[in-house]
């Protein structure tokens, strides 16, 4: 089931639309009893990437049919974070608030989901990796499984402007540096902050740290920040699985593929 | 308010089917203020379109969700589409009365946060809707509080018996809604003028009605003899009339207005 959403937002003063993906009527054994079926199911929010939006998970891979296909009783929220890093912009809305305290409280109270942490996933790709790992170093006693897909999950040390050849990808690199500063604030104040996820990483408490899955492609140019992730959470005897696929990119392939498995063999 | 489409594999229908839903919004649940979400059971009107409509009709036609918003009421509008069917159970086709009596509400306390009392179930629509909406009522007087029909074609039994006169193009459509035999459809289960004897006759707690309709609508005759019988009968009838209107959404658009700030629901 797909359920189009739009409301007008506390944190935001403006209008919200995100997607929800529900277990059909006859998976959820609806009406076998011909009773309402009104238990709380286990949640998983999954976020977008750079450039994309709430509809972009629905249209680009087979979440939808995939869940059908795990038979799994559970709710994917898929919200709109625009290009805004799920942050809360040093100049501008609170997008990262949006999403760890708004949504919740708004899909809890329109649905029958649990709030308890084990019931509880996030998951994205690339800048929606990124929101995910965030949301779960953040506020580790909400989640119970993290999630990253090519995630820029170390975010702060992406490529120097002057390793970038393809004149396509630097005027995107130009105007994503120019939104960072309006999102991040000044460079030199970045590392280290509450949006540094390797700073986060830092400070975790392992055993509560939500279970962590990253994934990325050896040909993505972020493939060495996951690595660095990677051996900074292992370091710190953080509880996390860790695949890397060869010949890959950044691209929709590899995240079909992965939402895919994390759906039907990740998560609980 | 939030406006939720939903598409999903109907169960009694055996295709797809679509429904919008109103829910109060994050703001009129004060979800920031309480820091929590509001899981309190809402009182639901289940909202009927017209002949040529769907799902979306309401809220493209009038302001319905501002109507919702402004009277500060915790309820949820529950939209469901009949197309062209009369919200029969068809005697060649589809279960389309099985559908909006037992499966969507199913449906809406199943996904949602709904009451399943009856004294906080209401049915309304214009038309073929306001047929609808009256014969759920009459069939199930134990199920909702109130009903409300607007321009309603609340003899369609009658009416689908004079089709060859009145719309001879549609004569083949209602006879895979009603059946072929005219004389079998009287006192049927689509007969509503039938189904207030049989309401009446049952002893249970008969729903208030509210009947409204413009004298210069095609349905004028039909409402005032449906409203003869109904009084005549002992029904709670409330009976309003507008002088030169004939079917239109201006009056529906007024209607609903007034439906909604009469609605017995708890404030917000």
């Amino acid at each position: 089931m797909l359920v189009k959403i739009n409301y007008l937002s506390q944190i935001l003063d403006e209008q919200v639309t995100f997607h929800a993906i529900l277990p059909e009527p006859r998976i959820m054994k609806i009406y076998e009893s011909g009773e309402p079926v009104t238990k709380d199911l286990p949640v998983l929010y999954l976020l977008h990437g750079y450039r994309g939006g709430p509809s972009d998970w629905q249209r680009k891979t087979g979440v939808e049919q995939f869940l059908h296909e795990a038979m799994k009783h559970m709710i994917i929220i898929i919200p709109g974070g625009y290009n805004f890093w799920y942050t809360n912009m040093v100049q501008g809305k609170r997008y990262f608030d949006l999403i760890a305290d708004e949504l919740p409280r708004v899909v809890q109270s329109y649905f029958h989901v649990s709030q308890k942490k084990e019931d509880t996933y996030v998951a994205g790709l690339s800048m929606g990796g990124y929101g995910a790992m965030k949301l779960a170093l953040t506020y580790p006693e909400r989640y119970g499984y993290a999630a990253s897909f090519s995630g820029a999950v170390d975010p702060f040390a992406m490529k120097e402007l002057d390793d970038i050849v393809d004149p396509k990808m630097l005027d995107m690199r130009l105007a994503m540096e120019k939104e960072q500063d309006w999102i991040f604030g000044p460079k030199e104040g970045r590392a280290g902050s509450a949006n540094d996820t390797m700073a986060l990483l830092d400070k975790i408490d392992p055993a509560v740290c939500p279970k962590l899955y990253v994934s990325c492609g050896t040909q993505d140019d972020l493939y060495e920040g996951n690595c660095a992730f990677r051996d900074k959470a292992l370091a710190k005897g953080v509880d996390i699985t860790f695949y890397e696929q060869g010949s890959t990119g950044h691209e929709w392939r590899f995240w079909n593929a992965e939402i895919e498995k994390v759906i039907k063999h990740w998560l609980p | 308010m939030a406006l939720l489409e939903m598409s999903f594999q109907s169960d009694v229908l055996g295709f797809e089917q679509q429904l919008a839903v109103i829910l109060p919004d994050p703001r009129a649940l004060k979800l920031e203020e309480n820091g929590a979400p509001d899981t309190d059971d809402l009182t639901v009107l289940y909202l009927l379109h017209g002949y040529h409509g769907n799902h979306l009709d309401w809220t493209r036609y009038t302001m319905l969700e501002r109507f919702v918003e402004e009277s500060r009421k915790k309820i949820a509008v529950v939209m469901p589409s009949g197309l062209t069917y009369y919200y029969a159970d068809m005697a060649r086709g589809w279960k389309y009365f099985t559908y909006i009596a037992e499966e969507v509400p199913l449906l809406a306390k199943s996904y949602f946060h709904i009451s399943a009392k009856p004294e906080n179930t209401h049915v309304a629509g214009l038309s073929m809707g306001g047929a609808g909406s009256v014969k759920l009522a009459l069939t199930y007087p134990e199920r909702y509080a109130t009903v409300s029909s607007f321009s309603g074609a609340l003899d369609p039994v009658g009416r689908a018996n004079k089709i060859d006169v009145i719309a001879p193009e549609r004569a083949a459509h209602y006879n895979n809604i009603y059946g072929d035999d005219k004389q079998a459809r009287i006192g049927g289960a689509e007969d509503i003028m039938h189904l207030l004897d049989v309401a009446a006759a049952s002893g249970k707690k008969l729903p208030k009605i509210y009947q409204a309709c413009g004298t210069a609508d095609f349905l004028w005759e039909d409402n005032l003899a449906f409203r003869d019988k109904a009084l005549s009968l002992g029904y709670d009838l409330e009976f309003y009339q507008e002088e030169g209107v004939g079917h239109e959404w201006t009056f529906w658009n007024s209607e609903v207005k007034k439906l909604i700030d009469r609605l017995p629901a708890s404030a917000i």
